[in-house]
């Protein structure tokens, strides 16, 4: 059994959780609106750094612009589909977090 | 068979449903506008009374060129395009960039001048800042591409609005896909004709299931050309360029050429478009670009309009004084890339102009499945909860719009016939189009009459549009057939038609008593 302390971490995530779950459909919206237009906006960033540039140098910018509108669709659909609350979250900041070291070290 | 659990299913649906009718009405007449305009050039023929329908540039237009460039201020030499006016005339617009005493930006600044292309007589000549010069543009088909791009909502705000509703369009797509129990059988559903209930949710399957794949598309696309210049390129340039648009765009488009101002004389445009036409599979010249005229730095650029095996145009470059052929230029870049040949495709495939009437009118067919889908499928849903008084008056409201758009842009094309001959269609078609709403409204004060009303209205409107064009001005049957427009007779042929399918609904729905096949359905559409 989790005991939710300040100072013990397994309880930090069962408060986290609990939270979450207190709420589902506030944190629904939350996730399928702002978070995942942040989650969308940094997947496309990152993208400039692992497609190849192509022979006109143009590919790994140009590619993820046009993917945009279908990678928001992929992550709005997810965000829906996801039955697990807490997953769903720790899903999205692990990808805006890879993304955004991408940027900070991938240039 | 579903992929989903029961809670994933319920949630699936409550955003498919409540997403569809909140942002259903603006997708309606975002997809419905998207449908006639798929036809914009067909709509500029019909529209502005020209029986000129020959495209592309004449064989020569060399001497022209030189004639009226002689006196045009050396500044506005910087970019020259001759291009064939929507009138018939050939066009020749001198471009320089100068600052904007006003705003202090450096705006284009140009000078047109349109010549006959039979006698060389220049019809008519203009100059000023880009925004401020009347390029005789086709205010009917141009205000309607205005409400299918961004719903007459100022920029950036109306693109947004048209980007998420592709969005949402494609959410709509992806859940029905994912909901569906038999999607294979669905596609083949026999439509039960022994209740008219039962026949318009069957209809709505049928047809909302076989336009699937095609909506995706569609939302797709349009979802990417709202969004590419008011979030994608900005939201690329501000993370990935420390917010330096032009830094983004300077890094995907062609470098500039540096430019020596030494004078040259220009090489013979005809020769280059003949050129140039010789190196294309077919097609024809749709316009020419000299940048830097007069200059050993001078380019001429051809621009062939898409040939029957390929999907786009190509342009093509050639130095411009010793007409030397430099190359095709790419889309991005300088060379072709895998990110060209994409972004190329999304254009054909958005405005369904890859293989000419026939491909339009599959695309205006589909278009039209969809927003009778989009339409059925908020009248199902309000249906099935219309013991509410609010959702009831929605059910007006959907009928309203449905009936309602059609009106209103006949309404906006009859303006535009009655205000041309005053030279005045560019203020009165939005202006007409805004006072037919609360027309509209006015008849559908009565929601057990809304339908039926407004179907009246739009078929009286839609036979005697092609009466009234007639009176105006406009090209007659026999002129339009002489001179093989056939897109005038084409567009009447299809308003008249329309109109009395129409007015035989209405005839039908008064004798009965019906007030609306919406009311009587009462199951919901999943």
């Amino acid at each position: 059994m989790d005991v939710v302390t300040e100072t013990n971490p397994i309880g930090i995530v069962a408060k986290i959780k609990h939270h979450l779950n207190s709420r589902p459909r506030t944190y629904r919206w939350i996730a399928a609106g702002p978070l995942g237009l942040i989650a969308t906006a940094m997947i496309i960033v990152g993208m400039v750094f692992y497609i190849p540039q192509g022979g006109a140098q143009v590919d790994n910018l140009v590619i993820p612009v046009i993917l945009f509108p279908l990678i928001w669709a992929a992550v709005f659909t997810y965000t829906i589909l996801d039955e697990s609350l807490p997953r769903l979250y720790l899903s999205l900041i692990v990808l805006i977090l890879a993304n955004t070291g991408l940027l900070v070290f991938g240039g | 068979m579903s992929f989903l659990v029961q809670s994933q299913s319920k949630r699936m649906l409550a955003v498919h449903g409540w997403s569809g009718t909140i942002v259903g009405i603006f997708l309606y007449i975002c997809i419905f506008t998207g449908a006639i305009v798929v036809f914009e050039r067909e709509i500029d023929i019909w529209s502005m009374g020209a029986v000129e329908t020959e495209v592309g540039l004449p064989s020569r237009v060399d001497h022209n060129f030189r004639v009226y460039s002689r006196d045009v201020d050396p500044e506005l030499l910087e970019e020259v395009v001759i291009s064939r006016a929507l009138d018939g005339n050939i066009s020749y617009r001198f471009t320089g960039h100068i600052r904007h005493p006003d705003t202090g930006q450096i705006t284009d600044y140009m000078r047109l001048v349109n010549v006959d292309q039979d006698t060389n007589e220049v019809v008519s000549e203009s100059e000023g800042f880009i925004g401020e010069l009347d390029f005789g543009r086709a205010e009917l088909s141009r205000f309607w591409v205005d409400v299918h791009e961004e719903l007459y909502i100022p920029n950036p705000w109306g693109r947004y609005i048209t980007g998420l509703l592709g969005l949402f369009m494609m959410f709509a797509a992806i859940s029905g896909i994912l909901l569906h129990k038999h999607l294979i059988q669905d596609a083949f559903l026999a439509v039960r004709k022994n209740s008219r209930l039962l026949a318009a949710r069957d209809l709505h399957i049928l047809a909302g299931t076989w336009s699937l794949p095609f909506a995706i598309l569609l939302a797709f696309t349009g979802a990417f050309f709202s969004f590419a210049t008011t979030l994608g390129i900005p939201v690329m340039a501000m993370l990935a360029f420390d917010g330096d648009q032009e830094a983004l765009i300077a890094a995907v488009l062609p470098p500039p050429a540096a430019v020596d101002f030494t004078p040259a004389s220009i090489a013979s445009l005809d020769y280059i478009m003949k050129d140039a036409l010789a190196r294309t599979d077919g097609g024809y010249v749709q316009s020419i670009m000299i940048l830097n005229h007069n200059t050993v730095s001078a380019e001429v650029q051809v621009r062939i309009a898409a040939a029957a095996t390929d999907l786009n145009g190509t342009t093509l470059a050639y130095d411009g004084v010793s007409r030397t052929f430099e190359g095709i230029i790419p889309i991005f870049g300088q060379e072709a890339s895998l990110g060209a040949a994409l972004f190329s495709l999304l254009g054909p495939l958005h405005f369904g102009d890859f293989a000419g009437l026939a491909s339009k009118s599959v695309c205006l067919g589909l278009g039209l499945a969809a927003a009778w889908v989009t339409a059925t499928g908020m009248l199902l849903w309000t249906e099935r909860r219309k013991e509410d008084r609010l959702w009831r008056r929605f059910n007006n409201w959907i009928l309203l719009t449905v009936w309602g758009l059609p009106f209103a842009m006949m309404v906006s094309a009859t303006a535009f016939f009655v205000t041309l001959p005053a030279g005045d269609p560019g203020f009165w078609v939005p202006w007409s189009f805004a006072l037919a709403i609360p027309v509209a409204v006015y008849l559908a004060r009565d929601p057990d009459h809304t339908q039926a009303r407004l179907r009246l209205a739009n078929a009286v409107l839609a036979i005697s549009l092609p009466i009234l064009r007639h009176l105006m001005g406009g090209a007659s049957w026999s002129e339009a057939l002489m001179s093989g427009a056939f897109a005038v007779i084409v567009v009447d042929a299809m308003l008249i038609i329309a109109g009395l399918i129409m007015l035989r609904k209405w005839r039908r729905d008064t004798a009965k008593d019906v007030t609306a096949p919406a009311a009587n359905v009462q199951e919901p559409a999943e």
